[in-house]
Protein backbone atom coordinates (compact mmCIF):
# COMPACT_ATOMS: atom_id res chain seq x y z
CA UNK A 1 0.00 0.00 0.00
CA UNK A 2 1.32 3.67 -0.92
CA UNK A 3 2.24 6.00 2.11
CA UNK A 4 0.19 9.06 1.18
CA UNK A 5 0.70 12.12 -1.10
CA UNK A 6 1.98 15.30 0.35
CA UNK A 7 -1.35 16.60 -1.41
CA UNK A 8 -3.91 14.64 0.72
CA UNK A 9 -3.33 16.40 3.72
CA UNK A 10 -2.19 19.53 5.15
CA UNK A 11 -2.95 22.82 6.63
CA UNK A 12 -5.15 24.01 3.93
CA UNK A 13 -8.50 23.22 4.76
CA UNK A 14 -11.84 24.67 3.46
CA UNK A 15 -11.75 28.14 5.85
CA UNK A 16 -16.06 28.56 5.84
CA UNK A 17 -18.19 26.27 7.74
CA UNK A 18 -20.54 24.95 4.86
CA UNK A 19 -23.66 26.17 4.17
CA UNK A 20 -26.51 23.60 5.44
CA UNK A 21 -28.94 24.81 2.93
CA UNK A 22 -26.41 24.15 -0.05
CA UNK A 23 -25.56 20.73 1.33
CA UNK A 24 -29.21 19.92 1.28
CA UNK A 25 -29.17 19.12 -2.62
CA UNK A 26 -26.15 16.81 -2.76
CA UNK A 27 -27.81 14.67 0.59
CA UNK A 28 -31.31 14.77 -1.15
CA UNK A 29 -29.54 13.68 -4.45
CA UNK A 30 -28.02 10.76 -1.79
CA UNK A 31 -31.63 10.11 -0.83
CA UNK A 32 -32.45 9.29 -3.32
CA UNK A 33 -29.90 7.59 -5.42
CA UNK A 34 -30.20 5.15 -2.45
CA UNK A 35 -34.55 5.36 -2.85
CA UNK A 36 -33.28 4.25 -6.61
CA UNK A 37 -31.05 1.14 -5.08
CA UNK A 38 -33.63 -0.23 -2.98
CA UNK A 39 -36.29 -0.71 -5.23
CA UNK A 40 -38.53 -2.28 -2.42
CA UNK A 41 -38.72 1.44 -0.92
CA UNK A 42 -40.18 2.86 -4.45
CA UNK A 43 -42.40 0.03 -5.48
CA UNK A 44 -43.64 -1.67 -2.56
CA UNK A 45 -46.34 1.44 -1.73
CA UNK A 46 -47.01 1.79 -5.23
CA UNK A 47 -47.92 -1.81 -6.26
CA UNK A 48 -50.08 -2.43 -3.16
CA UNK A 49 -52.08 0.60 -3.72
CA UNK A 50 -52.20 -0.44 -7.83
CA UNK A 51 -53.26 -3.92 -6.42
CA UNK A 52 -55.78 -2.87 -4.84
CA UNK A 53 -57.30 0.29 -7.22
CA UNK A 54 -57.99 -2.62 -9.59
CA UNK A 55 -59.22 -5.27 -6.92
CA UNK A 56 -61.40 -2.21 -5.80
CA UNK A 57 -62.64 -0.99 -8.79
CA UNK A 58 -63.18 -4.26 -10.70
CA UNK A 59 -64.62 -6.10 -7.44
CA UNK A 60 -66.70 -3.45 -6.05
CA UNK A 61 -68.19 -1.51 -9.71
CA UNK A 62 -70.54 -3.85 -10.61
CA UNK A 63 -72.17 -3.75 -7.61
CA UNK A 64 -72.08 -0.19 -6.47
CA UNK A 65 -73.56 1.44 -9.57
CA UNK A 66 -74.64 4.56 -7.98
CA UNK A 67 -72.42 5.28 -5.11
CA UNK A 68 -70.74 7.55 -7.44
CA UNK A 69 -71.83 10.44 -8.06
CA UNK A 70 -70.74 10.57 -11.15
CA UNK A 71 -71.38 7.08 -12.01
CA UNK A 72 -67.80 6.02 -11.94
CA UNK A 73 -66.73 3.66 -9.26
CA UNK A 74 -63.08 4.22 -9.77
CA UNK A 75 -63.74 7.75 -8.35
CA UNK A 76 -64.49 6.91 -5.05
CA UNK A 77 -61.61 4.35 -4.80
CA UNK A 78 -58.32 6.20 -6.15
CA UNK A 79 -59.11 8.27 -3.57
CA UNK A 80 -58.52 5.76 -1.17
CA UNK A 81 -55.55 4.35 -2.88
CA UNK A 82 -53.74 7.20 -2.69
CA UNK A 83 -54.50 7.75 0.76
CA UNK A 84 -53.00 4.64 1.55
CA UNK A 85 -49.74 5.31 -1.09
CA UNK A 86 -49.26 8.83 1.40
CA UNK A 87 -48.72 6.40 4.44
CA UNK A 88 -47.84 3.33 2.86
CA UNK A 89 -44.98 5.64 0.64
CA UNK A 90 -44.23 7.96 3.83
CA UNK A 91 -42.38 5.33 5.46
CA UNK A 92 -39.49 6.25 3.02
CA UNK A 93 -37.51 8.73 4.99
CA UNK A 94 -37.48 6.53 8.14
CA UNK A 95 -36.19 3.29 6.07
CA UNK A 96 -33.44 5.60 4.79
CA UNK A 97 -32.85 6.87 8.40
CA UNK A 98 -32.87 3.75 10.01
CA UNK A 99 -30.60 2.22 6.95
CA UNK A 100 -27.61 4.57 7.57
CA UNK A 101 -27.78 4.30 11.61
CA UNK A 102 -27.80 0.36 10.83
CA UNK A 103 -24.76 1.03 8.25
CA UNK A 104 -23.25 3.17 11.15
CA UNK A 105 -22.90 6.25 7.72
CA UNK A 106 -25.74 7.97 9.91
CA UNK A 107 -22.83 9.23 12.67
CA UNK A 108 -20.60 9.91 9.58
CA UNK A 109 -23.09 12.20 8.47
CA UNK A 110 -23.36 13.60 12.01
CA UNK A 111 -19.92 14.23 11.81
CA UNK A 112 -20.12 17.03 9.49
CA UNK A 113 -20.09 20.63 10.33
CA UNK A 114 -23.61 20.57 7.78
CA UNK A 115 -26.45 21.41 10.52
CA UNK A 116 -28.25 18.26 11.83
CA UNK A 117 -31.25 19.32 10.42
CA UNK A 118 -30.31 18.38 7.07
CA UNK A 119 -29.90 14.54 7.76
CA UNK A 120 -33.28 14.65 8.65
CA UNK A 121 -34.74 16.73 6.02
CA UNK A 122 -32.74 15.06 3.30
CA UNK A 123 -34.56 11.99 3.25
CA UNK A 124 -37.93 13.36 3.95
CA UNK A 125 -37.56 15.58 0.33
CA UNK A 126 -36.48 12.40 -1.37
CA UNK A 127 -39.45 11.13 0.20
CA UNK A 128 -41.91 14.01 -0.85
CA UNK A 129 -40.39 12.93 -4.47
CA UNK A 130 -40.98 9.37 -4.51
CA UNK A 131 -44.18 9.72 -3.17
CA UNK A 132 -45.50 12.24 -6.18
CA UNK A 133 -43.97 9.80 -8.90
CA UNK A 134 -46.15 7.12 -6.89
CA UNK A 135 -49.13 9.24 -6.68
CA UNK A 136 -48.23 10.42 -10.38
CA UNK A 137 -48.10 6.71 -11.58
CA UNK A 138 -51.13 5.62 -9.60
CA UNK A 139 -53.31 7.97 -10.60
CA UNK A 140 -51.98 7.26 -14.02
CA UNK A 141 -53.56 3.85 -13.96
CA UNK A 142 -56.69 5.41 -12.78
CA UNK A 143 -56.65 7.07 -15.84
CA UNK A 144 -56.00 3.61 -17.67
CA UNK A 145 -59.24 2.42 -15.51
CA UNK A 146 -61.58 4.86 -16.68
CA UNK A 147 -60.94 7.84 -14.43
CA UNK A 148 -62.52 10.98 -15.44
CA UNK A 149 -62.55 14.09 -13.14
CA UNK A 150 -65.18 16.94 -13.13
CA UNK A 151 -62.52 19.65 -12.78
CA UNK A 152 -60.29 18.15 -15.17
CA UNK A 153 -56.81 18.09 -15.47
CA UNK A 154 -56.42 20.69 -12.52
CA UNK A 155 -58.13 18.33 -10.18
CA UNK A 156 -55.51 15.51 -11.05
CA UNK A 157 -53.12 17.56 -10.17
CA UNK A 158 -54.42 18.59 -7.06
CA UNK A 159 -55.31 14.93 -5.69
CA UNK A 160 -51.44 14.11 -6.63
CA UNK A 161 -50.59 17.50 -4.24
CA UNK A 162 -52.74 16.30 -1.73
CA UNK A 163 -51.26 12.81 -1.70
CA UNK A 164 -47.94 14.18 -1.36
CA UNK A 165 -49.35 17.23 1.21
CA UNK A 166 -50.64 14.54 3.37
CA UNK A 167 -47.80 12.16 3.03
CA UNK A 168 -44.93 14.65 3.89
CA UNK A 169 -46.49 14.38 7.50
CA UNK A 170 -46.53 10.69 7.57
CA UNK A 171 -43.13 11.33 5.98
CA UNK A 172 -41.87 13.19 9.03
CA UNK A 173 -43.50 11.05 11.46
CA UNK A 174 -41.61 7.79 9.86
CA UNK A 175 -38.09 9.98 9.67
CA UNK A 176 -38.99 10.81 13.56
CA UNK A 177 -39.87 7.27 14.93
CA UNK A 178 -36.70 5.93 12.33
CA UNK A 179 -34.05 8.61 14.02
CA UNK A 180 -35.44 7.71 17.97
CA UNK A 181 -35.47 3.92 17.47
CA UNK A 182 -32.82 3.36 14.37
CA UNK A 183 -35.50 0.05 14.04
CA UNK A 184 -37.07 -0.86 10.87
CA UNK A 185 -40.17 -2.42 12.73
CA UNK A 186 -40.96 0.37 14.40
CA UNK A 187 -40.70 2.75 11.16
CA UNK A 188 -43.58 -0.15 9.88
CA UNK A 189 -45.32 0.26 12.83
CA UNK A 190 -46.66 3.92 11.57
CA UNK A 191 -48.51 2.38 8.83
CA UNK A 192 -49.94 -0.24 10.95
CA UNK A 193 -51.12 2.68 12.80
CA UNK A 194 -53.19 4.27 10.16
CA UNK A 195 -54.20 1.29 8.10
CA UNK A 196 -56.26 0.43 9.99
CA UNK A 197 -57.71 3.86 9.95
CA UNK A 198 -58.36 3.53 6.51
CA UNK A 199 -61.16 1.29 6.91
CA UNK A 200 -62.82 2.98 9.89
CA UNK A 201 -63.95 5.70 7.15
CA UNK A 202 -66.02 5.91 4.17
CA UNK A 203 -63.45 3.24 2.54
CA UNK A 204 -65.74 2.19 0.14
CA UNK A 205 -69.01 4.85 -0.34
CA UNK A 206 -69.58 8.24 0.26
CA UNK A 207 -69.97 8.73 3.91
CA UNK A 208 -73.94 10.01 3.85
CA UNK A 209 -74.32 6.18 2.96
CA UNK A 210 -72.25 4.95 5.95
CA UNK A 211 -74.84 3.88 8.72
CA UNK A 212 -74.90 2.72 12.35
CA UNK A 213 -71.69 2.87 13.96
CA UNK A 214 -69.60 3.13 10.98
CA UNK A 215 -70.88 6.44 10.61
CA UNK A 216 -70.31 7.55 13.98
CA UNK A 217 -66.78 6.02 13.29
CA UNK A 218 -66.08 7.79 10.15
CA UNK A 219 -67.08 10.80 11.65
CA UNK A 220 -64.55 11.13 14.45
CA UNK A 221 -61.65 9.51 12.02
CA UNK A 222 -58.65 11.99 11.11
CA UNK A 223 -58.78 10.62 7.97
CA UNK A 224 -62.24 11.26 6.73
CA UNK A 225 -62.18 14.69 6.13
CA UNK A 226 -58.94 14.40 3.41
CA UNK A 227 -60.54 11.25 1.89
CA UNK A 228 -63.49 12.84 0.64
CA UNK A 229 -61.41 16.41 0.18
CA UNK A 230 -59.62 14.06 -2.22
CA UNK A 231 -62.83 12.14 -3.61
CA UNK A 232 -64.51 15.67 -3.90
CA UNK A 233 -61.86 16.47 -6.48
CA UNK A 234 -63.49 14.19 -8.85
CA UNK A 235 -66.88 14.08 -8.00
CA UNK A 236 -67.77 17.68 -8.08
CA UNK A 237 -66.77 20.70 -9.53
CA UNK A 238 -63.90 22.40 -7.97
CA UNK A 239 -64.98 23.79 -4.62
CA UNK A 240 -62.38 25.31 -1.43
CA UNK A 241 -65.14 24.67 0.77
CA UNK A 242 -65.28 21.04 0.32
CA UNK A 243 -61.03 20.91 0.58
CA UNK A 244 -60.82 22.85 3.46
CA UNK A 245 -61.41 20.40 6.36
CA UNK A 246 -59.48 18.27 4.61
CA UNK A 247 -56.19 19.96 3.77
CA UNK A 248 -56.65 21.24 7.61
CA UNK A 249 -55.96 17.88 8.93
CA UNK A 250 -53.30 17.32 6.41
CA UNK A 251 -51.33 20.48 7.94
CA UNK A 252 -51.98 19.37 11.25
CA UNK A 253 -50.45 15.88 10.38
CA UNK A 254 -47.36 17.92 9.06
CA UNK A 255 -47.46 20.17 11.96
CA UNK A 256 -47.21 16.85 14.23
CA UNK A 257 -44.57 14.98 12.15
CA UNK A 258 -42.63 18.02 11.91
CA UNK A 259 -42.16 18.65 15.90
CA UNK A 260 -41.90 14.79 16.51
CA UNK A 261 -39.15 14.78 13.42
CA UNK A 262 -37.72 18.10 15.43
CA UNK A 263 -37.59 15.88 19.18
CA UNK A 264 -36.41 13.02 17.87
CA UNK A 265 -33.29 15.32 16.24
CA UNK A 266 -32.77 17.31 20.03
CA UNK A 267 -33.25 14.16 21.54
CA UNK A 268 -30.49 12.50 19.38
CA UNK A 269 -28.21 15.32 19.67
CA UNK A 270 -28.51 15.38 23.46
CA UNK A 271 -27.88 11.45 23.99
CA UNK A 272 -25.46 11.13 21.62
CA UNK A 273 -24.95 9.15 18.02
CA UNK B 1 -1.18 29.50 12.87
CA UNK B 2 -0.49 31.49 16.27
CA UNK B 3 -0.89 29.21 18.57
CA UNK B 4 1.92 27.11 17.26
CA UNK B 5 2.77 25.62 21.05
CA UNK B 6 -0.72 24.91 21.81
CA UNK B 7 -1.97 21.22 22.13
CA UNK B 8 -4.18 20.08 19.44
CA UNK B 9 -6.75 18.65 21.98
CA UNK B 10 -6.86 19.61 25.42
CA UNK B 11 -9.27 18.24 28.02
CA UNK B 12 -10.04 19.73 31.32
CA UNK B 13 -12.27 17.58 33.74
CA UNK B 14 -14.17 16.18 30.73
CA UNK B 15 -17.00 13.47 32.07
CA UNK B 16 -19.97 11.49 30.74
CA UNK B 17 -22.60 10.04 33.15
CA UNK B 18 -25.28 8.17 32.08
CA UNK B 19 -28.17 7.31 33.76
CA UNK B 20 -26.86 3.96 35.56
CA UNK B 21 -23.42 4.44 35.00
CA UNK B 22 -20.32 7.18 34.85
CA UNK B 23 -18.43 6.39 31.36
CA UNK B 24 -15.64 8.68 32.10
CA UNK B 25 -14.64 10.76 35.37
CA UNK B 26 -12.89 13.99 34.95
CA UNK B 27 -10.28 13.22 32.33
CA UNK B 28 -7.75 15.70 31.75
CA UNK B 29 -5.40 15.18 28.31
CA UNK B 30 -3.28 17.20 26.29
CA UNK B 31 -2.14 15.84 22.66
CA UNK B 32 0.33 18.04 20.93
CA UNK B 33 0.04 18.84 17.35
CA UNK B 34 1.76 16.04 15.28
CA UNK B 35 1.80 13.53 17.99
CA UNK B 36 0.38 9.89 17.65
CA UNK B 37 -1.69 9.73 21.05
CA UNK B 38 -2.86 6.05 21.93
CA UNK B 39 -6.08 5.67 24.42
CA UNK B 40 -5.54 1.84 25.65
CA UNK B 41 -7.97 0.46 28.18
CA UNK B 42 -9.86 -2.85 28.54
CA UNK B 43 -13.72 -2.74 26.90
CA UNK B 44 -15.98 -0.36 28.87
CA UNK B 45 -13.17 1.53 29.94
CA UNK B 46 -14.39 4.79 28.44
CA UNK B 47 -12.21 5.04 25.31
CA UNK B 48 -15.02 5.65 23.17
CA UNK B 49 -17.26 7.65 24.69
CA UNK B 50 -14.27 9.73 25.01
CA UNK B 51 -13.56 9.61 20.76
CA UNK B 52 -17.72 10.85 21.03
CA UNK B 53 -17.41 13.27 23.19
CA UNK B 54 -13.94 15.06 21.87
CA UNK B 55 -15.83 14.68 18.07
CA UNK B 56 -18.93 16.17 18.71
CA UNK B 57 -20.77 13.07 18.65
CA UNK B 58 -21.84 13.06 22.29
CA UNK B 59 -22.29 16.20 24.55
CA UNK B 60 -19.99 15.38 28.01
CA UNK B 61 -21.78 15.88 31.12
CA UNK B 62 -18.74 17.98 32.67
CA UNK B 63 -15.63 19.88 32.03
CA UNK B 64 -14.55 21.22 28.78
CA UNK B 65 -12.32 20.26 26.08
CA UNK B 66 -10.69 22.07 22.83
CA UNK B 67 -10.26 20.69 19.27
CA UNK B 68 -8.07 21.90 16.88
CA UNK B 69 -8.72 25.29 18.83
CA UNK B 70 -12.31 25.11 19.16
CA UNK B 71 -14.73 24.30 22.29
CA UNK B 72 -16.44 20.79 21.68
CA UNK B 73 -19.53 22.33 23.30
CA UNK B 74 -19.47 26.20 21.84
CA UNK B 75 -17.83 25.44 18.38
CA UNK B 76 -18.93 22.60 17.62
CA UNK B 77 -18.83 23.17 13.49
CA UNK B 78 -15.66 24.14 13.88
CA UNK B 79 -14.69 21.15 15.60
CA UNK B 80 -16.11 18.83 13.10
CA UNK B 81 -14.73 20.95 9.88
CA UNK B 82 -11.01 20.90 11.49
CA UNK B 83 -11.11 17.06 12.09
CA UNK B 84 -11.44 13.57 10.62
CA UNK B 85 -12.71 10.72 12.14
CA UNK B 86 -12.52 6.83 11.30
CA UNK B 87 -15.06 5.10 13.59
CA UNK B 88 -15.16 1.37 15.42
CA UNK B 89 -16.65 -0.38 12.26
CA UNK B 90 -17.04 1.07 9.01
CA UNK B 91 -19.18 3.66 9.20
CA UNK B 92 -20.08 4.02 5.28
CA UNK B 93 -23.03 3.13 3.34
CA UNK B 94 -22.74 0.21 1.23
CA UNK B 95 -24.61 1.37 -1.56
CA UNK B 96 -22.86 3.85 -2.17
CA UNK B 97 -18.90 3.85 -3.90
CA UNK B 98 -16.26 5.31 -2.78
CA UNK B 99 -16.40 8.13 -5.14
CA UNK B 100 -19.54 9.20 -4.74
CA UNK B 101 -18.65 8.70 -1.06
CA UNK B 102 -15.81 10.59 -1.37
CA UNK B 103 -17.79 13.63 -3.76
CA UNK B 104 -20.36 13.78 -1.24
CA UNK B 105 -17.99 14.46 1.80
CA UNK B 106 -16.24 17.71 0.15
CA UNK B 107 -19.89 19.02 -0.66
CA UNK B 108 -20.30 18.37 3.12
CA UNK B 109 -17.38 20.14 3.40
CA UNK B 110 -18.21 23.21 1.98
CA UNK B 111 -16.22 22.33 -1.56
CA UNK B 112 -17.95 23.19 -4.35
CA UNK B 113 -18.57 20.38 -6.86
CA UNK B 114 -15.46 21.18 -9.37
CA UNK B 115 -13.25 20.94 -6.09
CA UNK B 116 -15.22 17.89 -4.40
CA UNK B 117 -14.34 16.15 -7.93
CA UNK B 118 -10.70 17.17 -7.99
CA UNK B 119 -10.38 16.12 -4.06
CA UNK B 120 -11.82 12.97 -5.12
CA UNK B 121 -9.28 12.25 -7.81
CA UNK B 122 -6.43 13.37 -5.02
CA UNK B 123 -7.85 10.85 -2.28
CA UNK B 124 -8.19 8.22 -4.96
CA UNK B 125 -4.75 8.09 -6.36
CA UNK B 126 -3.20 8.33 -2.53
CA UNK B 127 -4.84 5.49 -1.19
CA UNK B 128 -4.86 3.16 -4.82
CA UNK B 129 -8.64 3.41 -5.24
CA UNK B 130 -9.31 3.97 -8.42
CA UNK B 131 -9.06 0.21 -9.20
CA UNK B 132 -12.63 -0.11 -7.08
CA UNK B 133 -13.86 3.79 -6.94
CA UNK B 134 -16.83 3.16 -8.28
CA UNK B 135 -17.90 -0.79 -7.15
CA UNK B 136 -20.49 -0.50 -3.80
CA UNK B 137 -18.66 -0.02 -0.25
CA UNK B 138 -20.77 -3.38 0.25
CA UNK B 139 -18.26 -5.16 -1.60
CA UNK B 140 -15.19 -4.81 -0.37
CA UNK B 141 -12.98 -6.19 1.40
CA UNK B 142 -12.52 -5.33 4.84
CA UNK B 143 -8.99 -3.67 4.10
CA UNK B 144 -10.25 -1.65 1.32
CA UNK B 145 -13.51 -0.23 3.22
CA UNK B 146 -10.89 0.95 5.67
CA UNK B 147 -8.79 2.80 2.95
CA UNK B 148 -11.88 4.18 2.08
CA UNK B 149 -13.22 4.94 5.24
CA UNK B 150 -9.78 6.63 6.33
CA UNK B 151 -9.72 8.83 2.92
CA UNK B 152 -13.66 9.78 3.47
CA UNK B 153 -12.16 11.40 7.17
CA UNK B 154 -9.17 13.48 5.43
CA UNK B 155 -11.07 14.67 2.45
CA UNK B 156 -11.44 18.17 5.09
CA UNK B 157 -7.96 18.01 5.44
CA UNK B 158 -7.82 17.51 9.17
CA UNK B 159 -5.61 18.87 11.58
CA UNK B 160 -6.93 16.40 14.18
CA UNK B 161 -7.73 12.77 13.52
CA UNK B 162 -9.40 10.54 15.32
CA UNK B 163 -9.15 6.61 14.93
CA UNK B 164 -11.15 4.84 16.59
CA UNK B 165 -9.88 1.27 16.94
CA UNK B 166 -9.62 1.42 13.16
CA UNK B 167 -7.84 -2.14 12.56
CA UNK B 168 -10.17 -4.07 14.24
CA UNK B 169 -10.77 -7.15 11.70
CA UNK B 170 -8.08 -6.10 9.46
CA UNK B 171 -5.98 -9.38 8.15
CA UNK B 172 -1.79 -8.64 9.20
CA UNK B 173 -1.20 -6.90 5.89
CA UNK B 174 -3.89 -4.60 5.76
CA UNK B 175 -3.45 -3.32 8.93
CA UNK B 176 0.22 -2.64 7.99
CA UNK B 177 -1.02 -0.61 5.88
CA UNK B 178 -2.66 1.34 7.50
CA UNK B 179 0.05 1.84 10.10
CA UNK B 180 2.22 2.97 7.66
CA UNK B 181 -0.93 5.51 6.34
CA UNK B 182 -0.83 6.85 10.11
CA UNK B 183 2.54 7.19 10.09
CA UNK B 184 3.20 9.32 7.38
CA UNK B 185 0.26 11.17 8.13
CA UNK B 186 1.72 12.28 11.71
CA UNK B 187 5.15 12.65 10.38
CA UNK B 188 5.17 14.03 6.80
CA UNK B 189 2.36 16.49 7.40
CA UNK B 190 1.47 17.14 11.15
CA UNK B 191 -1.83 15.40 11.33
CA UNK B 192 -2.38 15.07 14.88
CA UNK B 193 -3.50 11.67 15.43
CA UNK B 194 -5.99 10.31 18.48
CA UNK B 195 -6.42 6.30 18.29
CA UNK B 196 -7.65 3.98 20.04
CA UNK B 197 -6.73 0.13 19.92
CA UNK B 198 -7.01 -2.91 21.66
CA UNK B 199 -4.23 -4.13 19.97
CA UNK B 200 -0.55 -3.40 22.36
CA UNK B 201 1.67 -3.90 19.46
CA UNK B 202 -0.22 -1.71 17.30
CA UNK B 203 0.14 1.15 20.57
CA UNK B 204 3.80 0.16 20.36
CA UNK B 205 4.33 0.66 17.01
CA UNK B 206 2.90 3.74 16.40
CA UNK B 207 2.22 6.15 19.17
CA UNK B 208 4.59 8.82 20.75
CA UNK B 209 2.43 8.79 23.90
CA UNK B 210 -0.18 6.60 25.26
CA UNK B 211 -2.92 6.72 27.65
CA UNK B 212 -4.37 3.89 29.87
CA UNK B 213 -8.23 4.08 30.88
CA UNK B 214 -9.47 2.09 33.55
CA UNK B 215 -12.88 2.64 34.45
CA UNK B 216 -13.43 6.12 33.32
CA UNK B 217 -9.86 7.25 34.54
CA UNK B 218 -6.57 8.29 32.71
CA UNK B 219 -4.48 6.45 35.29
CA UNK B 220 -1.41 6.44 32.90
CA UNK B 221 -0.12 8.52 30.25
CA UNK B 222 3.44 8.61 29.32
CA UNK B 223 6.10 7.72 26.02
CA UNK B 224 5.59 3.98 25.75
CA UNK B 225 9.46 3.47 26.62
CA UNK B 226 8.93 5.36 30.04
CA UNK B 227 5.70 3.10 30.77
CA UNK B 228 7.33 0.07 29.94
CA UNK B 229 10.42 1.23 32.55
CA UNK B 230 7.75 1.52 35.41
CA UNK B 231 6.46 -1.93 34.60
CA UNK B 232 9.60 -3.88 35.74
CA UNK B 233 13.11 -4.48 35.17
CA UNK B 234 14.71 -6.00 32.20
CA UNK B 235 15.54 -9.94 32.30
CA UNK B 236 19.06 -11.00 30.95
CA UNK B 237 19.37 -14.90 29.95
CA UNK B 238 22.16 -16.52 29.36
CA UNK B 239 22.73 -19.78 27.86
CA UNK B 240 25.54 -21.94 28.64
CA UNK B 241 27.21 -25.05 26.90
CA UNK B 242 26.08 -27.29 29.69
CA UNK B 243 23.70 -26.97 32.88
CA UNK B 244 27.43 -27.43 34.87
CA UNK B 245 28.86 -24.32 33.36
CA UNK B 246 25.48 -22.59 34.09
CA UNK B 247 25.38 -23.64 37.32
CA UNK B 248 28.77 -21.89 38.32
CA UNK B 249 27.51 -19.02 36.65
CA UNK B 250 24.46 -19.15 38.86
CA UNK B 251 26.89 -19.59 41.66
CA UNK B 252 28.81 -16.45 41.36
CA UNK B 253 26.30 -14.39 40.58
CA UNK B 254 24.07 -15.01 43.75
CA UNK B 255 27.33 -14.49 45.57
CA UNK B 256 27.24 -11.24 43.23
CA UNK B 257 23.99 -9.94 44.70
CA UNK B 258 22.52 -10.57 41.59
CA UNK B 259 18.91 -11.13 41.55
CA UNK B 260 17.97 -13.93 39.62
CA UNK B 261 15.03 -14.66 37.64
CA UNK B 262 13.26 -17.89 38.28
CA UNK B 263 11.02 -17.81 35.27
CA UNK B 264 13.75 -19.15 33.32
CA UNK B 265 13.57 -23.28 33.68
CA UNK B 266 16.21 -24.85 31.01
CA UNK B 267 19.30 -25.85 33.17
CA UNK B 268 21.56 -24.43 31.27
CA UNK B 269 20.81 -21.34 31.39
CA UNK B 270 20.61 -18.29 33.90
CA UNK B 271 18.19 -15.48 33.61
CA UNK B 272 19.07 -12.56 36.06
CA UNK B 273 16.98 -9.41 36.28
CA UNK B 274 18.71 -5.70 35.28
CA UNK B 275 17.72 -3.73 38.07
CA UNK B 276 20.23 -0.97 36.93
CA UNK B 277 21.77 0.48 33.28
CA UNK B 278 24.84 -1.10 32.58
CA UNK B 279 24.22 -4.25 34.50
CA UNK B 280 24.86 -6.56 31.49
CA UNK B 281 27.61 -5.91 30.45
CA UNK B 282 28.95 -6.09 34.10
CA UNK B 283 27.59 -9.51 34.31
CA UNK B 284 29.33 -10.34 31.27
CA UNK B 285 32.51 -9.23 32.52
CA UNK B 286 32.15 -11.12 35.70
CA UNK B 287 31.71 -13.88 34.14
CA UNK B 288 34.02 -13.25 31.64
CA UNK B 289 36.96 -13.18 34.46
CA UNK B 290 36.32 -16.86 35.54
CA UNK B 291 36.15 -18.07 32.28
CA UNK B 292 32.37 -18.57 32.04
CA UNK B 293 31.27 -17.12 28.36
CA UNK B 294 27.80 -17.68 27.50
CA UNK B 295 27.21 -19.12 23.97
CA UNK B 296 24.07 -16.87 23.52
CA UNK B 297 21.99 -13.92 25.26
CA UNK B 298 18.65 -12.27 24.97
CA UNK B 299 17.58 -9.18 26.80
CA UNK B 300 13.71 -9.11 27.16
CA UNK B 301 11.90 -5.69 27.69
CA UNK B 302 8.98 -5.31 29.57
CA UNK B 303 6.40 -5.15 26.67
CA UNK B 304 3.53 -2.77 26.57
CA UNK B 305 1.00 -5.78 27.46
CA UNK B 306 2.97 -5.97 30.70
CA UNK B 307 2.46 -2.65 31.24
CA UNK B 308 -1.34 -3.17 30.29
CA UNK B 309 -1.99 -5.93 32.53
CA UNK B 310 0.10 -4.15 35.52
CA UNK B 311 -2.21 -0.74 35.49
CA UNK B 312 -5.61 -1.79 33.42
CA UNK B 313 -6.88 -4.86 34.75
CA UNK B 314 -5.74 -5.06 37.75
CA UNK B 315 -8.46 -4.26 40.28
CA UNK B 316 -8.70 -0.54 41.22
CA UNK B 317 -6.92 0.42 43.73
CA UNK B 318 -4.63 -2.44 43.74
CA UNK B 319 -1.90 -0.89 41.34
CA UNK B 320 1.11 1.02 41.68
CA UNK B 321 1.39 3.22 38.25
Amino acid sequence: MSTIATAVVGPAGPSATPKSWAALGPLTARSLRSCLRTPALLLSPLLTSAFFLIIYEGQLSSVTTGVAPGGRYIDVVLPLCLLTTAFTGGATAGQLLVSDIGSGYHARLWLTPVGRWTLITAPVLAGVVVLTAQAAALTGLGLLLGLSPVSGALALLALIGATVLLGTGFLLLAAAVGLHTGNSSAVGSVTLVFFPLSFFTATFVPRDQLGGWMAHAADINPLTPPLEAMRSLLTAPWNEQNLLPGALVAIAILVVGAAAAHLALTRRTRTGV
Amino acid sequence: MSNVAAPSIRAVGLGRNFAERTAVHRLDLEVNPGEVYGLLGPNGSGKSTTVRMLTTMLRPSLGTAQVAGADITRDPATVRRRTGVVLQGTALDPLMSARELLRLQGRLQSLTARQARARCAELLAAFDAQEFADTPVGKLSGGQRRRVDLAVALVQRPDVLFLDEPTTGLDPASRRGLWDQIRALSANHGVTVLLTTQYLEEADQLCDRVGILRAGRLIASAAPHALKEQAGDRVLTLRFRDAFAAGQARELLTARGEQLHTAEAAPHAVSIRLARPGADGETLLTLASVGLHAESLTVEEPSLEDVFLRLALTPEGATAA
